[in-house]
């Protein structure tokens, strides 16, 4: 278990020091190593924006326009966190003044459709796969995809997510509460359907 | 706080949630904005018009003049005997960029990739260093700075050029060798 433990540490070490090197190369405007920074970090951010932005066009712009900012801000990083978290931070920012800009957040609180479903209860009979929750999320509204997209999937605690969408933390817990009964619900929708066909 | 059912099953299998990938021109918009004066480039393009300007004026004089002559167009040797003449210096330069070129076409050979266009602007830079070089070789004093500058551009331009095809096709190979699978992934 210790062991365990230390091989996982080193590798972080080690990916760090990497990750260190890169990002210093990349401050001397050498070409490789932003390609090579990009791809580290394309495919995941790219899916970051799908979920927050759901359509395909807007998440390529938001992308682009979030890598230029990578590298033109890049002297402005200071280590704090990884270079992924500050990446990742950047795209998650941007994807939010996007989807202000087009005024989507939020707007979608209603909670008069969703279901008493009970907390654990009939859910424990779901099967789960991945492709079956990607399209769930896809299916929530807007204001829900975001919240949950950030808290369950970017791993943020409710106070960044707050801070992100310019909330309060408790709007922030009850809204992801909501989105994740109501993905559940889709999930539970969806089964019953495929049993009853 | 405790994780649900849910919430364990998204963490535990994060990764295989991402499973879009970003199209591959995505890149070029990002470096080209990111550099906005791509100096490379420029220097690429004056070099390709001014090989295919060069080429359409020299090739009629060509013809007119020489009859038979044949650019010598081989690709990966060191093209011709350099003229050293009092100028270990430029010797030492044309080497230079004649051996990084003679490992890049190493590395696009082995790459398997099949290029006619990039073999054609390969070429026809090298039939316009060419036209330079006999320029030269008239020239009595053997010191015309211009001539001299204009040859080794044209060596180094033909290096980047090829430098930076095979470059990103090695990383686009990586890339699809790494992302391919997960394309696929679905249970």
């Amino acid at each position: 278990m210790a062991a365990e433990r230390l091989k996982k540490k080193t590798a972080a070490m080690n990916e760090n020091t990497i990750h260190t090197a890169l990002v210093k190369d990349c401050l001397v405007g050498d070409r490789k190593a932003q390609y090579r920074l990009y791809r580290l970090y394309n495919k995941a951010m790219f899916n970051t924006c799908l979920r927050m932005l759901k359509s395909r066009e807007d998440a390529e712009d938001v992308l682009q326009n979030s890598f230029i900012d990578v590298f033109s801000k890049l002297h402005m990083f200071r280590g704090e966190a990884t270079i992924g978290a500050w990446i990742k931070r950047i795209v998650v920012n941007n994807c939010i003044n996007f989807i202000k800009k087009r005024k989507m957040l939020l707007s979608e609180l209603d909670t008069k459709h969703l279901k008493d479903i009970p907390d654990d209860d009939n859910w424990d009979n779901l099967k789960l796969d991945t492709k079956k929750i990607n399209d769930a999320i896809y299916q929530l509204p807007d204001g829900y995809r975001v919240v949950f997209t950030l808290y369950a999937l970017e791993g943020y605690d409710h106070q960044e997510v707050s801070e992100i969408i310019g909330t309060t933390v408790s709007t922030s817990k009850s809204q992801y509460s909501r989105a994740k009964k109501r993905l559940k619900e889709i999930l539970i929708d969806r089964q019953n359907l495929v049993q009853n066909s | 706080m405790k994780k649900d059912k849910l919430e364990q099953f998204i963490d535990d299998n994060r990764e295989d949630l991402d499973q879009e990938l970003p199209p591959l021109n995505l890149w070029g918009e990002i470096d080209s904005a990111i550099h906005p004066k791509p100096i490379k480039k420029k220097r690429i393009i004056a070099g390709r018009a001014a090989a295919s300007i060069a080429l359409l004026v020299v090739a009629g004089w060509f013809f007119l003049d020489n009859g038979t002559t044949k650019a010598p167009l081989h690709l990966n040797t060191a093209p011709v005997e350099l003229i050293s003449e009092n100028n270990p210096e430029f010797q030492e330069i044309t080497e230079f960029y004649s051996n990084k070129i003679n490992n890049n076409m190493g590395r696009l050979t082995s790459l398997n990739h099949h290029d006619p266009e990039l073999y054609r602007d390969l070429r026809q830079m090298e039939a316009y260093y060419d036209t330079l070089r006999m320029e030269w070789s008239k020239n009595p004093h053997k010191s015309d700075e211009q001539l001299i500058n204009a040859m080794i551009e044209n060596y180094r331009s033909r290096s980047m050029l090829l430098e930076n095809v095979v470059d990103r096709l090695e990383d686009k190979q990586h890339y699809y060798s790494r992302a391919q699978p997960a394309l696929f992934h679905h249970k």
